[in-house]
């Protein structure tokens, strides 16, 4: 008859082993799929965790740039913890995202949460402790359909973007952060280097 | 006797053999995952792969993508993380400690920049092949991958810098298990210096730029690839010129810092001083002035198929700044 500390031992290392197994399949799984990931979604991933750490090492009313590349399709938003519509993501903090699809003029002009949806769609957000967030640049001039004034971004329209087109080369980014001197709200804004 | 749990002569064999075969498993994935071969192995496979899909499928290279990560090395004098200002927020950056004396760093530098300049040549296919299979034959634009970024933290110190000059680094000294200089590797190995430099007429301009905006020295080894027979007859024709040439390969210390534009055009020979434009610092100064070379091979590419395919690729080394780099590249592939 097998003693008990005999199984035990069995069961334990049986159950050790199988641990590390999976541990490893796991393992080489994600490398395999980090090796195949679109290289697009890379890209923007590093190019959110770029922006969030120049925005977070900057101080208030400090001003730095980023250079990163332009993803063809994509953009970066930016919205305050008050704008709406906004990507789920973003919850009830500022954040920028950088997100696949194509923003209009016409939808950054009516606000009608395209950006907000692309980012929900796909998108990278990075939250802030600030009251708002804007990010302003590449967007082609809105054309009326009836003359009068119109703003594309933001305060008017809760929302604003840097749309990189169809470039995929190096752009730089200017980002800002400054207390406002009326309301005392914090803010960031991103803006694409010409 | 038996002891009551005692350990079977059967069960120690399977926990050697499992402890053993685990080990020999994560000793392959902790390469892969932090090996630098791998990553340029990975690099290579898809640069073949792309090249060589015309000829085996019929069917256009560019919808493989190319697998290519820009390498990020950061060079300082702590033990501890650096380069702040050109990496905050990047990932997979390799940090390089330089120790010894100020020639000793300086000697650090130029190994790793040649080296990097090398990789990036042979990663590509050395010229020869056709990368970028979709670009328009003619078209004025090169299209590029940003093989890597080498860039020195502040704190060290310009008599460092003042040391610098990967260009004689590269006439001067063997490739690593080679016994050809980085010089005669890049050309037909029967070239020992370097082409007596065309008239750099922004040279002078460029020394005189204010010294100011990014002071940082981050510098990227750039390979670009452009198909245009205008191009590759200037290429060849300056290479005849300048005589740091064999056959279709050339080294030449007047690209780097001022015809990034001319070998981009079919304009060719004009000179358009790009590097004059853009303020500098005193790192990305030295940057330009310590690395003039650049490796180019011009002619027919290996993997073409057709009469036209041939144009010219060039690896170099340009401040890592959009407006430089773009004057460069009309586009850019692989991951940053």
């Amino acid at each position: 008859m097998r003693s008990k500390k005999a199984d035990l031992l069995n069961n334990v290392l049986t159950t050790i082993i199988a641990v590390i197994g999976l541990a490893i399949i796991f393992f080489a799984a994600w490398k395999l799929y980090s090796v195949y990931v679109s290289q697009d979604e890379k890209n923007a991933q590093t190019i959110a965790n770029v922006i969030e750490a120049r925005v977070n090492a900057l101080g208030d009313y400090q001003t730095g740039n980023v250079v990163i590349r332009g993803l063809p399709d994509w953009f970066i938003g930016g919205w305050g913890k008050n704008d709406a519509p906004r990507p789920d993501a973003c919850y009830l903090k500022s954040c920028i995202c950088v997100c696949k699809g194509t923003v209009t003029a016409a939808d950054v002009k009516d606000n009608t949460g395209a950006a907000a949806r692309y980012c929900n769609a796909k998108g990278y957000c990075r939250f802030f402790d600030l009251d708002d967030a804007s990010a302003e640049g590449g967007m082609e001039a809105y054309v009326p359909s009836t003359p009068g004034i119109y703003v594309v971004g933001k305060p008017d329209t809760q929302m604003s973007v840097i749309k990189f087109g169809k470039t995929s080369n190096l752009v730089e980014i200017v980002i800002k952060k400054w207390i406002d001197s009326g309301d005392g709200s914090k803010n960031v804004k991103l803006e694409l280097s010409q | 006797m038996e002891k009551k749990g005692e350990l079977t002569s059967t069960q120690i064999i399977i926990i050697v053999l499992a402890i053993v075969g685990f080990g020999l498993v994560a000793i392959a994935l902790f390469l892969v995952d932090f090996g630098g071969y791998t990553e340029k192995d990975i690099c290579k496979l898809s640069v073949l792969s792309r090249a060589t899909a015309t000829n085996v499928a019929g069917m256009a290279g560019a919808g493989i993508p190319l697998k290519c990560r820009t390498e990020k090395i950061c060079l300082s004098e702590s033990f501890f993380g650096g380069c702040d200002e050109q990496f905050a927020g990047e990932e997979n950056i390799v940090h390089v400690r330089l120790s010894g004396s100020s020639s000793n760093k300086a000697r650090q530098i130029m190994e790793i920049s040649a080296n990097a300049m090398y990789d990036c040549w042979t990663m590509m296919g050395e010229g020869r092949l056709d990368l970028f299979k979709d670009n328009i034959y003619g078209a004025t634009d090169a299209t590029c991958v940003v093989c890597s970024r080498v860039a020195i933290d502040k704190s060290v110190g310009a008599d460092v810098y003042d040391l610098v000059n990967v260009d004689n680094y590269m006439k001067n000294t063997q490739v690593p298990g080679s016994q050809y200089t980085y010089l005669q590797t890049f050309t037909d190995r029967s070239v020992v210096a370097y082409a007596i430099p065309l008239n750099d007429s922004s040279t002078s301009s460029y020394k005189n730029a204010t010294l100011s905006g990014n002071q940082f020295y981050d510098v990227a080894y750039v390979f670009s690839q452009i198909k245009s027979s205008t191009v590759v007859n200037t290429l060849k024709s300056m290479a005849v010129i300048g005589g740091t040439a064999g056959a279709a390969t050339f080294m030449t210390p007047i690209l780097g810092s001022v015809a990034k534009k001319m070998i981009l055009t079919p304009a060719g020979l004009v000179v358009t001083g790009v590097a004059a434009a853009g303020a500098a610092g005193y790192g990305t100064y030295r940057a330009i002035e310590s690395q003039k070379a650049a490796a180019g091979y011009c002619g027919k590419y290996a993997s073409g198929g057709t009469q036209k395919d041939d144009g010219c690729s060039v690896v170099q080394a340009v401040p890592y700044t959009f407006r430089d780099v773009n004057a460069v590249c009309g586009a850019i592939q692989g991951e940053l």
